[in-house]
C-alpha cells in the first residue's frame, strides 16, 4: 500500500521532470526574433575556428598531417582570407540587422502610443459630433428656458412625470418658495417667472395679489398652469425676456433653472433680465447649492441638468450682469434626522460640507439711480 | 435565475438543492426568473425584476428563509436571505478586458458593469450569510466585491451513482466546447504522447474548429468525440477511464474532478485551473502541469503505463470528494438560515 502511494508520487515527480525538459519556460522568455540571431551568432563563432584547415589532435598520424597541412598552406592562402572577409561581412550584417530591429521595436512601441492617443482623440472627437448633431437636430434650443434644453432625448411626457416624481410636490415647493415673498413685495413692476414649472411661485404671488407672468418650455406644463388660471407663456424663457421692453418689469426670478444651461446662456439671461427690470427691481436666481455633497448627489438625477453653478460663480455672473446689493441665501437645510449630530466643531463642519444646504439663491437689485 | 432551454449545470444544481430539501422533511420551492441578455440593459431589467419581488410570505404562509444562488436572483427581498453564491456575472468582474468578455469600454458598458456591481452589493451586503461553491469564488468576491464568504462544497450531480472500474485505454475530457474551457490543450497534449487516445464528450461553439484541429495534428484516428452522453452513458465513461482531464483556464468549482474521482480516477489538470484545484493536488490525486500542450503530453505519456500509481491516486481522489456530502451541505446552508434538518 505505501509502496503504491510511493509510485504515484514518484510519477508525478517524474512528470514535473519531463515538463521541465520537454519546454523549458526560459525557452518562451526571449522577444520573438532575438532567438533565430542568437543561433546566427554561435554558427559565426564557430566558423570562426575553421578559418584556416586545422587537424584534430586525437587522430592517427596528426603530427604528419600537420606537418604536411603546414606545408601546403600557400595553396589556401587566398582561401582563408575570403573566409576571414566573408565572416567579417556576416557579422556586419547580424549587427546591422539587430540595429534594425531595435529600431523596430521603438517604432512599434511608438505606434503603439500614437495609436492610443488617436484611439483616446476618437472618443473625444466622437462625444462633441453627438453634441453637434443635437445641436443641429433642435434648432434654436440653444440657451432655451428650463428644462427645454435637453429635452428632445426624453418625450416631454416623460420629463413631466420625472418632474412630478423628483421635484417634490407642489405644496412643499409652495412652502419652501414663500421665503421670496418679501423680495417681491411693493415692487415697480410685475414679475416675471423664468422656467415656471407647475407654476407654485405664480400661485403664491397671486394669492398676495402681485402681478405675475411665467414661461414655460414645456407645453405640457405650461397648458396646465393655463388651464389653472396662470399667466403662462410656453417658449424660451431667455427669448421672452429679450422681447420684454426695458425696465418694464418689477422682477426676474429663476428657480432650479440656470443648472439647466450653459455658462454662457445663464449670463445672457442675467444681462436680459438686468435690461428689462426698472430701477429698484429685483432678480432671484435659485438653484442646486454646490457646497453640499448631499444635494450635489442628487444633482445628476435630473437627465436635464447640464452644469453645476458654484454660489461663487453665480454672484459673480450677477455682479457682472450689474446687479447690486448681492445676497446669497442658502435654503432647504436637510432634516436633523439627515444630518451629523453635533457634538463638535468637527461634525459642524462635515455638516457643511456633507449635508449642507440643498438650495442657494443668489439676490441682486437694479440700482435706482 | 435561468437560463432557458440551456439545461446548463447551474439550472440542474438548483434543481438537485430543491430536492435535496425536500428530501430532508424541508418544504422548498425553486423560484425562477429567465435571465434575458438581448441587450445589455436587459441584465439590469432583470435584476429591477429580482428585487420588485418580496417572498417573505406567500398566500398567507410565512416563508423562513430564502437561498439565493445566481445573479441577479440574490438581489430578491427577504429579511432571512442566506446567499450560496455560484455564479457572479463574471465577464463584468475577472473576465472584463480579457477576450471572454464582450463589454467594452463604452459609456453603457461602463454604466451597467457598475450596476451589475452594486447588484452584487446591494444583494449578498443584506444577506445574513454569504456562502460561495468554491475558494475560486470565494477569493473573487473578497478580491471585487470586498465580500466575505466561505466555500461550502457539494457533491457532484450523480452523487451516490458514480462507480469505479478497470483503467480504460482513454483519457476523458467533458465539458462545453467553449473557448474559456480550453478543449484544445487534451487534443495538442495528443500529438506529444503517441500511446494515448482521447474521448470528449460535449458539444459547444468550438466543436467544428476542433475537429480540424485534431486533422491538423493529425490525432483523429485516437480521438472519439461524444456530443451528448445520457447519465448512464456518462458514468460508464468515467468508469472506464484510464484517467480524466480537466483544462479549462480560472474555472470557478467543476463538477468534473469530483466526478472523476468517484469513479476512482486521477485529474490531470493545470496550474491555472482555478477551482479543480482546490482537490486536484500534484503526486496526491492527480497531476497537475503548466498549461502547454507538451506538458500535458508528458504527463499522459508518462503516466499511460502505470497503473498501479494510477489507482493510487484515485483511491485517494475518491476519498476525498467522498467527504462531500448534502446532508453538510444541508445542514451549513440552514444554519445559517437558523434554521436545521427536522
Amino acid at each position: 500500500m505505501a509502496a503504491k502511494e510511493d509510485l504515484a508520487e514518484e510519477l508525478a515527480r517524474e512528470i514535473r521532470a519531463a515538463v521541465a525538459d520537454a519546454a523549458p519556460p526560459e525557452k518562451a522568455a526571449p522577444a520573438p526574433g532575438t532567438a533565430d540571431l542568437e543561433d546566427v551568432r554561435v554558427s559565426i563563432r564557430r566558423a570562426g575556428e575553421h578559418l584556416t584547415p586545422t587537424i584534430p589532435q586525437a587522430v592517427r598520424f596528426a603530427r604528419a598531417k600537420s606537418l604536411a597541412l603546414r606545408a601546403l598552406r600557400f595553396l589556401w592562402r587566398d582561401q582563408a582570407s575570403f573566409n576571414a572577409l566573408s565572416l567579417e561581412a556576416v557579422n556586419g550584417v547580424v549587427a546591422a540587422l539587430e540595429r534594425t530591429r531595435a529600431a523596430r521595436e521603438e517604432q512599434v512601441r511608438r505606434y503603439a502610443e500614437l495609436e492610443e492617443d488617436f484611439r483616446r482623440r476618437d472618443a473625444g472627437q466622437d462625444g462633441r459630433i453627438a453634441y453637434l448633431e443635437t445641436l443641429r437636430t433642435r434648432p434654436g434650443t440653444v440657451g432655451a428656458a428650463g428644462s427645454s434644453a435637453e429635452i428632445p432625448s426624453l418625450p416631454e411626457s416623460v420629463y413631466a412625470l420625472f418632474e412630478e416624481r423628483f421635484r417634490g410636490p407642489s405644496a412643499e415647493i409652495l412652502e419652501k418658495q414663500r421665503f421670496y415673498l418679501p423680495y417681491v413685495r411693493g415692487l415697480p413692476g410685475p414679475v416675471f417667472d423664468a422656467g415656471c414649472g407647475r407654476g407654485e411661485f405664480l400661485r403664491l404671488l397671486r394669492d398676495e395679489g402681485i402681478a405675475a407672468r411665467g414661461v414655460e418650455a414645456s407645453s405640457l406644463t405650461a397648458n396646465a398652469c393655463r388651464a389653472a388660471g396662470l399667466d403662462v407663456t410656453e417658449g424660451d424663457a431667455i427669448g421672452v425676456l429679450a422681447e420684454t421692453p426695458s425696465a418694464s418689469l418689477g422682477a426676474v426670478v429663476a428657480f432650479q433653472v440656470v443648472e439647466h444651461w450653459p455658462a454662457a446662456s445663464a449670463f445672457r439671461f442675467l444681462a436680459e433680465a438686468r435690461r428689462a427690470i426698472a430701477p429698484g427691481g429685483v432678480a432671484i436666481v435659485e438653484t442646486v447649492n454646490t457646497d453640499s455633497l448631499a444635494a450635489m448627489n442628487a444633482f445628476y438625477l435630473d437627465p436635464t441638468h447640464v452644469r453645476p453653478v458654484p454660489p461663487e460663480a453665480l454672484r459673480f455672473l450677477c455682479d457682472a450682469a450689474g446687479f447690486r446689493d448681492l445676497s446669497v441665501e442658502f435654503l432647504s437645510p436637510l432634516p436633523a434626522g439627515r444630518r451629523l449630530e453635533e457634538r463638535s466643531d468637527n461634525d459642524a463642519r462635515l455638516n457643511a460640507i456633507l449635508f449642507g444646504p440643498q438650495d442657494y439663491a443668489v439676490i441682486g437689485r437694479v440700482p435706482l439711480s | 435565475m435561468q437560463s432557458p432551454f440551456s439545461g446548463g449545470g447551474a439550472e440542474r444544481h438548483v434543481r438537485r438543492l430543491t430536492e435535496e430539501l425536500a428530501a430532508r422533511g424541508i418544504e422548498a420551492d425553486l423560484v425562477q426568473l429567465p435571465l434575458i441578455e438581448r441587450e445589455r440593459f436587459d441584465l439590469v431589467r432583470s435584476a429591477l425584476a429580482w428585487r420588485s419581488l418580496d417572498v417573505t410570505e406567500f398566500g398567507g404562509r410565512a416563508v423562513d428563509a430564502v437561498i439565493a444562488t445566481r445573479f441577479p436572483s440574490y438581489a430578491v427581498r427577504h429579511p432571512n436571505k442566506v446567499v450560496w453564491v455560484i455564479h457572479q456575472y463574471r465577464q463584468a468582474y475577472d473576465q472584463f478586458g480579457t477576450r471572454w468578455s464582450d463589454f467594452t469600454a463604452s459609456k453603457e458598458d461602463r454604466r451597467t458593469r457598475e450596476t451589475i456591481e452594486a447588484i452584487d452589493q446591494l444583494g449578498l451586503s443584506e444577506a445574513r450569510r454569504v456562502f460561495a461553491n468554491s475558494r475560486t469564488v470565494a477569493a473573487r468576491l473578497r478580491k471585487y466585491n470586498g465580500i466575505a464568504s466561505e466555500p461550502l462544497y457539494h457533491p457532484p450531480p450523480l452523487a451516490g451513482r458514480y462507480r469505479t472500474g478497470p483503467f480504460g485505454d482513454y483519457a476523458l475530457s467533458v465539458g462545453r466546447l467553449d473557448g474559456w474551457k480550453r478543449p484544445d490543450l487534451p487534443l495538442r497534449a495528443l500529438a506529444h504522447a503517441p500511446a494515448a487516445r482521447l474521448v470528449v464528450v460535449g458539444r459547444g461553439p468550438e466543436e467544428e474548429r476542433l475537429k480540424r484541429l485534431a486533422r491538423e495534428l493529425d490525432v483523429e484516428a485516437r480521438v472519439r468525440w461524444i456530443p451528448a452522453a445520457d447519465d448512464e452513458a456518462l458514468l460508464h465513461l468515467y468508469a472506464g477511464a484510464r484517467l480524466v482531464v480537466v483544462a479549462p483556464e480560472g474555472e470557478d468549482l467543476g463538477y468534473v474532478p469530483l466526478e472523476a474521482f468517484l469513479s476512482g480516477k486521477p485529474v490531470l489538470t493545470t496550474e491555472d485551473a482555478g477551482g479543480p484545484l482546490e482537490f486536484v493536488i500534484d503526486g496526491r490525486t492527480g497531476f497537475v502541469v503548466p498549461p502547454r500542450p507538451e506538458a500535458l503530453g508528458a504527463a499522459l505519456r508518462l503516466a499511460w503505463e502505470r497503473d498501479d500509481a494510477l489507482e493510487a491516486l484515485g483511491r485517494r481522489g475518491l476519498a476525498r470528494a467522498s467527504e462531500l456530502s448534502w446532508d453538510a451541505t444541508i445542514g451549513t446552508l440552514l444554519a445559517a438560515a437558523g434554521l436545521e434538518i427536522p
